[in-house]
């Protein structure tokens, strides 16, 4: 059952369309910078094979530009 | 005593991990991009539970304003106070995670006495009565100056209070050091010298007023995270230039728009070059100085305090502006260049940048120009080049001399718990003397008049013998002294008592008798004191764990222990509001007057002088500062009234790289990690960034060496040896013939290898700079 915590950066100007993107996947959570275009992404997924479907979905995403994983636990 | 795995308690709770994932990733966020502020972190530990409390973080001397958020009694979430002038939201990683170092697995929490080389759990009663009974036995029998305290720069304010008036109002000793003695000690002799007072003329906001930003020894990206991206920030909105003046390549050197190196001990050279071609030019502000400064020289080829009892004592003698524009001869461009290794043209730059009258210049340091043996010297003259062009006290014009530690200000320069101050003046001052005397209600004879041992000296007693009991809070000097053997084997001899408080075991708890668990931060109520005199209050959040007890509360009861009960005649519940009524009474006028206990708890900091409800940004000029008199500059620290630009030369360091060993070795620290790791080890993401101390190495030398990232290298000085892996080409990168290690790591003890020598002025140790052999191991 990871927790894991990402850096989402998206393309110029489509902040609002991740952030709706991201919410409509089970077990996210997202935290949208205040004042830069940069969503912190908190994954709680049930696990890893949900953990990887998640990514894979992301991985076709147009709108986002670069993605990092910060942190990871596994509990 | 074993310390195993550096692991955080298990609490269970997904929520406690999301959020630890979460600032994580804010902090990795703010690393990358200035001023990045994100208001919702709540929602990952529940969005209605958490209640949200203000304190100082507990970390580094910026002081940032934290907003801890508290749940089910824990500590389980951070995020920076929008409403904190300092931080304006802003945190570092050190700050996001620092509620984790509360949890640690193996927390002290019962208080714990050696019996026959074992460690045996006892109450707090007990313990408390063996540190009196013993402190009272080692008194009766060797006398009072045989006992000594040695606290921190991060003891809260009312910690240091107690602790001096316990040791000096009490017991009737001097024997009171802190460890900012190693890393403020000469910013002290540096203000006091040129200007009379201690603490900066400036503050943050200098920040955003500045054009120039010169660092000097100073790397602030890592060292002063928040601040450095408040720099970043201003040039992004204002164009201002940063310069970083160091002896190695540094992540704020590639954030600078210029970085230049300068040899070790260069420094000195270098400043008096910039004071040659500011006078040299004509850049001079003739009517300032006229007006607002005069010349001093004094004693030169000062030595380093290398032997026991090293005495040493400035005279101060009047020059003119004549004899100190002779006296920079010696520093023409060219002739510095080849002392300092700064190229004529950076010099002139610098010089220029400094006198450019359209252009308000900030001057940054903290650790380079302090752990230095002519560390006075080298403050003196960066104040010297503003105070040749003016540029002083007004907004963005700003001499800045930062601390490292939370309190370093607040607890041990405004406290006075070095041994020869007071928590106003100092103790050779008899108008001083009877001002704590009435104060703490005892006859003024108690105070002894004379200063007994500075931190280096104080542990070379403990060696010797002439102290036989030592309470050590709140600090690790196992792990920080230089030399470090020398002071180890002194503290583990047959008849010396140590007492230890402290939240985490140390290799200090290591040489302890006794070792006392401390109510950590917002376990307990208390004020913290920053760089830009800004005192900070926290009250108690958590109850704190076990048997833990603050350091405050520790020092009453044993004092009363002792029989020294009515110069604590507080409760529990009272007591620091007590304490900050009566140590204010200390500072009352304009120069120093503070802030009420009710203001403090209100706001997010508030900054001294505080005069009829306002802030004292600006000090000695009228404008800004109601001590100040007339309607421009007053430097009414000194008795003149006038600033002192002194003429000091250079010197060589003590030692310096010769054939047997040709590598300058230089210490200190990573933004992961608080000082010693102690703390910060105890947070995975941290220790996990870095997990231990490694050795920079210059590409060209490892390649030379066959050496690469990881390898084994071998380090030994004149005191010592050790082997850890090498990092070349990776944070940080030393020029050749020069080695970089960092000093948080306790299995990696660097510090065996530094040489206790100090400057004679601060008696404040060198830790950047001695000669080292390396070689592949
Ligand atoms: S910069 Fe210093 S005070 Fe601010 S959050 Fe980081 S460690 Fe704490």
């Amino acid at each position: 059952m990871p927790v894991k915590s990402y850096l989402v950066f998206p393309i110029a100007g489509t902040v609002a369309q991740v952030i709706e993107k991201l919410q409509s996947f089970n077990h996210c959570e997202v935290l949208p910078a205040d004042n830069q275009e940069v969503i912190v992404l908190v994954t709680d997924s049930d696990s890893e094979k949900e953990d990887e479907q998640f990514l894979e979905a992301l991985k076709g995403d147009t709108t986002i530009q670069h993605i990092s994983l910060i942190s990871g636990f596994s509990t | 005593m074993e310390r195993k795995a550096y692991t955080v308690k298990d609490h269970s709770r997904r929520n406690f991990l999301k959020q630890l994932a979460a600032t994580s990733a804010i902090s990795a966020a703010t690393a990358m991009l200035p001023k990045v502020t994100f208001g919702g972190v709540e929602k990952f530990t529940g969005n209605d539970k958490l209640t949200w409390k203000k304190s100082p973080c507990r970390f580094c001397g910026v002081g940032c304003g934290l907003l801890i958020g508290l749940q089910n009694g824990k500590a389980v979430a951070v995020k920076g106070d929008p409403d904190s002038p300092v931080n304006k939201g802003l945190c570092c990683v050190k700050g996001y995670h620092s509620v984790m170092a509360l949890y640690g697995k193996d927390r002290l929490r019962k208080p714990l006495v050696k019996r026959n080389g074992k460690w045996v759990e006892v109450t707090m009663t007990e313990a408390l009565d063996l540190v009196a009974n013993k402190m009272k036995e080692t008194i009766d029998k060797h006398g009072k100056d045989a006992v000594a305290m040695y606290g921190s720069g991060q003891w809260t304010i009312p910690d240091g209070y107690v602790a001096s008036k316990f040791m000096k109002g009490g017991i009737g000793t001097n024997n009171l050091e802190a460890n900012a003695r190693l890393c403020m000690a000469s910013a002290v002799t540096g203000f006091m010298t040129s200007f009379g007072l201690d603490e900066p003329m400036g503050c943050y906001e200098d920040i955003d007023h500045a054009d120039v930003f010169v660092l000097w020894g100073n790397n602030m990206a890592e060292m002063h995270p928040v601040l450095f991206s408040r720099l970043l920030d201003q040039r992004l909105k204002r164009k201002s230039i940063i310069i970083d003046l160091g002896t190695r390549t540094t992540r704020t050197s590639l954030a600078a728009d210029k970085a230049i190196l300068f040899q070790p001990q260069g420094d000195l050279a270098l400043a008096n070059a910039i004071c040659y071609e500011i006078i040299n030019n004509g850049w001079v502000n003739r009517s300032f100085i006229e007006k607002h400064c005069v010349f001093k020289k004094g004693k030169t080829n000062i030595g380093y305090g290398l032997e026991d009892n090293f005495q040493f004592t400035d005279e101060p003698g009047d020059i003119s502006f004549n004899d100190f524009k002779n006296f920079l001869n010696d520093y023409a461009p060219a002739k510095a260049s080849a002392l300092c290794g700064v190229s004529v043209k950076d010099i002139k730059y610098l010089a220029q940048l400094y006198a450019d009258p359209n252009k308000k210049v900030m001057s940054l340091w903290c650790m380079g120009p302090n752990q230095h043996t002519r560390g006075t010297w080298i403050n003196n003259q960066i104040y010297n080049i503003h105070l040749l062009t003016g540029k002083i006290s007004t907004p963005g014009n700003s001499p800045f001399s930062l601390t490292g530690q939370p309190s370093a200000c607040g607890t041990v320069r405004e406290v006075g718990t070095l041994t020869h101050l007071l928590p106003h003046g100092t103790v050779t001052n008899e108008k001083d003397r009877k001002l704590a005397a009435e104060i703490w209600k005892v006859p003024v004879e108690k105070i002894p008049a004379k200063p007994t041992f500075h931190t280096v000296e104080m542990f070379r007693a403990l060696d010797r013998g002439e102290i036989k009991f030592m309470w050590i809070q709140v600090t690790n000097p196992m792990v920080s002294m230089p030399n470090l053997k020398r002071y180890r084997n002194g503290a583990l001899k047959e008849d010396r008592f140590i007492v230890v408080s402290d939240v985490y075991p140390t290799p200090t708890t290591d040489v302890a008798d006794v070792i006392l668990p401390s109510a950590m931060w917002i376990e307990r109520e208390g004020m913290f004191g920053n760089s830009e005199r800004r005192t900070q209050h926290f009250e108690k959040m958590i109850e704190p764990q076990g048997e833990c007890l603050s350091d405050t509360w520790q020092i009453i009861e044993v004092a009363k222990r002792m029989g020294y009960g009515n110069l604590f005649p507080w409760t529990k519940e009272n007591h620091i509001e007590e304490i900050w009524k009566e140590y204010t009474r200390f500072h009352h006028g304009p120069e120093h007057a503070m802030a009420s206990y009710q203001e403090l708890k209100a706001r997010p900091g508030i900054q001294w002088p505080y005069v009829n409800g306002k802030e004292t940004k600006w000090r000695y000029h009228a404008k800004y500062d109601p001590a100040a008199k007339g309607d421009s500059f007053d430097f009414y620290g000194k008795p003149d009234g006038k600033a002192w630009i002194w003429a000091r030369p250079f010197e060589p360091a003590p030692e310096v790289p010769d054939k047997e060993y040709p590598y300058w070795l230089c210490t200190g620290r990573v933004v992961e990690h608080w000082h010693t790791g102690s703390m910060t080890r105890r947070i995975p993401v941290l220790h996990q960034a870095v997990p231990h101390a490694y050795v920079e190495l210059n590409v060209q030398d490892a390649a030379n060496m066959n050496i690469r990232t990881g390898d084994k290298v071998k380090l030994v000085s004149r005191r010592g040896e050790l082997v850890l892996p090498a990092s070349v080409n990776e944070r940080g990168q030393p020029p050749r013939g020069q080695v970089f290690v960092p000093f948080f790591d306790e299995g990696l003890l660097i510090n065996e290898l530094t040489i206790d020598a100090f400057c004679p002025i601060s008696r404040e140790p060198e830790y950047k700079k001695c000669a080292v052999k390396v070689m592949k191991a």
